[in-house]
């Protein structure tokens, strides 16, 4: 993990990337090659946090609720409400670059 | 043959079961943010989410469609540009175009591609798509508006591209036309590909948006999205498929409402390796090849038939407007003439298989060869149904267009297959439509295609050469629409006759010594013609064109040497509801055939002789059964002989005769010939350079000689 880097930020998710069960992210801005529609996570300094996702009619969705790092390495997003949150194992971060493995 | 499907006495919009669906859940909890449009919608509008409730409603009562036949669905593509490379070509267009049609009729030569535990699950969507001929008031139109704006990129949100004053192109009506937007196009996330309404949802933004760079399969068209799978994929949304994977992020509880899809986690990417486990759907997985997942374009090749049946339903419910439209001009399916006789009890028949190689197989007076079931293969890729011409006992002539549209021929001396069985000689050309070729004696041939100006060109085998050179075309003027038709009913006499842009009849001839009315000049013969001409000569001197009116009724003319009946510019009406263009046959002197198929996808016949009349009256048909796909291809070998073939909605190959005093096997029957067929059903093919010799060999083996799914 870079030590410079820092995991807040807005994550393009490039499944292109993907690789060993590995989630790979880019950050905006980085010259990525056209596709469907990509998933995103946009994770603020002040907690909160915004899952970009895959509408049905593929237009773009946006989820918000919060992120937190409760142990080092490790990502807990929880939707608003009641939905289940997500944790995510951080195995690489760089500047432009984020992989993750989902825990289950 | 297929059966008719009998479960009709529904009526479009009825739900059988009205409570059996709940109405379209709002929001789940948790899920705050922005909505996409559709979820937006059924939470904005009360109307959208009561029209959704009444559509999931009919998807789930019609789990079979009830249509016969093919759903013809008028486009209307707006191109909005700030750069000149986003102002796509015309050829760009309509190579989209091409791949909607293979992509509904399942005649995309990867469906092959299919993992064989998957194969019986595709399905024939039996939907069309055009170009828009007329616009909205009525005037002709190529189906293609063209919009420059400041806009550089559109963004989803709001829609702009769909608003005139917003800097896009307003819709089309959208009860009368798909509407696809064609430009650049992002969303938060960067650059997207394209997305789509749903039906039910409001008519000023229905229809699909699609990048430019993601549109048709050439021009601006780039990898990996560069094969048109992105509008096949937003189409099936328009027609209410959802996302294969049940739209639920990475869950297994969200479901797409089809059965026969398995139940899936995510959307794949790229092109995945079979199989693709998920969901504890072993050990086949997810059906990650069907149009509606998120795979590269050349990694999707098929729809289910549960959801052609969702789409279908959608065609009988919110989209019904779409049945009542009928088959326009330009994409009536082409009376296909490689059915040929060169002698008595002799019948060659050649098709294009799912693979769009051409394939034939030969009645020899005692038995179907290679075998009844099979074929024999005879290589290329083509963009047309073969075009056949046997000018002597022994001899035949093949036409095809390839994939550059250029046309290929190659032939049979007696003996073999030249330049080879699997080989064709190139004739150059580019060809908007397929070829019509006739011969008016021994040794001579006369072909006549239709060029990307749609005027029409002419070349001819003298016996020793090609005429005017062996990729040269004589011009002869005119604008074209749909396939001429040509007729010899003499040596060294042709009548070529042909619709225009007018929907008029146009007519020209060749008098062994030069070209009336002119090499470039048509004779007007009237008329609003909804499908292309067909002519037969029962003798010297004597003529019948048929053509279908737009009342889908069939319309006759005549020539009897002296005059045209009932006048130049006249037609007898002949009564009948035709979806089919006809295909008129002559067994000699004073008789004529003709066979068209009906609005419930039977072949229907009536015919002329001299004593009788016409049979069973001017204006009635005799109902001859079956469930057909394509027009009729007939041929006669002699006095009071009669060979029909159709392709039944299995896509296989039927055939029936009349042998001088009954049909067989029966009236209403017909013998199986086995195959998977594609006929190219629309008229315009698209562009896309590659060539017959350099795919021929790609062809799966194991198609070869008998290609049934």
């Amino acid at each position: 993990m870079g030590d410079d880097a820092r995991v807040t930020g807005s994550w393009i998710r490039t499944p292109e990337e993907d690789h060993d069960g590995v989630a790979v992210y880019r950050a905006r801005g980085s010259n990525l090659p056209p596709s469907r529609l990509r998933r995103g996570l946009e994770l603020a300094d002040d907690g909160t946090m915004t899952e970009l996702g895959i509408g049905r009619d593929d237009t773009e969705t946006r989820r918000t609720g919060r992120w937190s790092a409760p142990s080092p390495g490790r990502l807990v997003l929880t939707g608003e409400g009641e939905a289940p949150g997500r944790t995510l194992r951080v195995v690489r971060l760089e500047e432009d670059r984020l992989e993750v493995v989902e825990e289950l | 043959m297929p059966k008719k499907n009998d479960g009709g006495g529904h009526m479009p919009n009825e739900p059988e079961h009205p409570a059996a669906a709940p109405p379209p859940a709002p929001l789940s909890r948790g899920w705050c943010g922005t909505m996409d449009e559709h979820r937006k919608l059924l939470s904005t509008s009360e109307m959208y989410a009561r029209a959704r409730s009444s559509i999931e409603n009919n998807a789930r009562a019609r789990r079979t469609a009830r249509f016969t036949g093919v759903v013809h669905i008028p486009v209307v593509v707006h191109v909005v540009y700030s750069t000149e490379a986003q102002n796509i070509s015309d050829a760009q267009v309509q190579s989209q175009i091409a791949v909607l049609n293979r992509d509904y009729r399942a005649t995309n030569p990867d469906v092959a591609h299919v993992p064989p535990v998957f194969a019986p699950l595709v399905a024939d969507s039996r939907v069309e798509f055009h170009l828009a001929t007329s616009d909205p008031d009525g005037n002709p139109t190529t189906g293609i508006t063209r919009t420059s704006t400041t806009t550089a990129s559109f963004p989803q949100d709001g829609n702009p591209i769909k608003f005139t004053a917003h800097g896009g192109h307003d819709a089309w009506p959208s009860d009368r036309y798909l509407n696809i937007w064609v430009s650049t196009i992002h969303s938060s996330q960067g650059g997207l590909l394209g997305y789509a309404q749903f039906p039910g949802g409001p008519a000023e933004t229905d229809g699909v948006v699609i990048a430019d760079t993601a549109f048709g399969d050439t021009g601006t068209a780039a990898a990996p999205f560069d094969l048109g799978r992105t509008a096949t994929h937003e189409v099936g949304h328009w027609l209410n498929l959802f996302h294969i994977w049940g739209d639920d992020g990475t869950g297994c509880a969200g479901s797409d409402e089809v059965d026969d899809t398995p139940n899936q986690a995510s959307e794949n990417y790229g092109t995945p390796a079979f199989p693709h486990v998920s969901c504890s759907n072993g050990p086949n997985g997810d059906l990650f090849m069907d149009y509606m997942d998120y795979t590269d374009d050349a990694a999707m090749f098929m729809f289910t038939h549960g959801q052609a049946a969702r789409m279908a339903a959608t065609l009988e419910g919110a989209r019904a407007s779409f049945l009542d439209l009928g088959a326009p001009v330009t994409v009536m399916p082409e009376p296909a003439g490689p059915v040929v006789s060169w002698d008595a009890d002799r019948i060659d028949a050649f098709v294009i298989g799912t693979d769009r190689a051409t394939y034939h197989k030969w009645w020899d007076g005692t038995q179907w060869g290679p075998s009844t079931q099979g074929y024999e293969y005879m290589g290329g890729v083509c963009l047309s149904p073969p075009e056949v011409a046997a000018w002597a006992p022994g001899r035949l002539d093949a036409f095809v267009l390839g994939t550059d549209r250029a046309m290929y021929h190659k032939w049979w001396d007696g003996t073999a297959w030249g330049p080879g069985v699997t080989d064709w000689e190139s004739l150059g050309g580019t060809c908007l439509e397929t070829p019509k070729v006739v011969t008016w004696g021994p040794n001579r041939l006369d072909a006549f295609v239709v060029g990307t100006d749609r005027a029409l060109y002419h070349k001819w085998w003298d016996g020793t050469a090609w005429g005017p050179s062996v990729d040269g075309y004589e011009s002869m003027g005119g604008t074209v629409v749909g396939r001429p038709e040509a007729v010899a009913w003499g040596s060294n006499r042709l009548d070529v006759f042909v619709v225009g842009t007018d929907s008029a009849l146009y007519h020209k001839w060749w008098n062994g010594s030069a070209w009336g009315p002119s090499v470039t000049g048509y004779e007007y013969m009237g008329g609003i013609c909804s499908s292309a001409p067909a002519a037969v000569a029962w003798g010297a001197n004597r003529l019948d064109v048929f053509v279908v009116g737009t009342d889908s009724a069939l319309y006759h003319k005549w020539w009897d040497g002296s005059a045209w009946g009932p006048g130049v510019t006249d037609y007898e009406y002949m009564g009948g509801v035709c979806t089919s263009p006809p295909t008129v046959v002559s067994w000699g002197d004073g008789r004529v055939d003709v066979f068209v198929i009906g609005t419930d996808s039977a072949l229907y016949h009536k015919w002329y002789d001299r004593a009788g009349g016409w049979g069973p009256s001017v204006t009635d048909w005799e109902f001859m059964g079956g469930a057909c796909v394509s027009p009729p291809r007939v041929t006669s070998w002699g006095p009071n002989r009669l060979d029909v073939f159709v392709e039944g909605t299995d896509g296989a190959l039927y055939h029936k005769w009349w042998d001088g005093s009954a049909w067989g096997p029966s009236v209403d029957g017909y013998e199986s010939l086995g195959g998977v067929i594609s006929n190219i059903r629309t008229a315009q093919v698209p562009h896309s350079p590659a060539d017959l010799e350099k795919v021929k060999s790609d062809a799966p083996a194991g198609r070869r000689s008998s290609r049934r799914r």
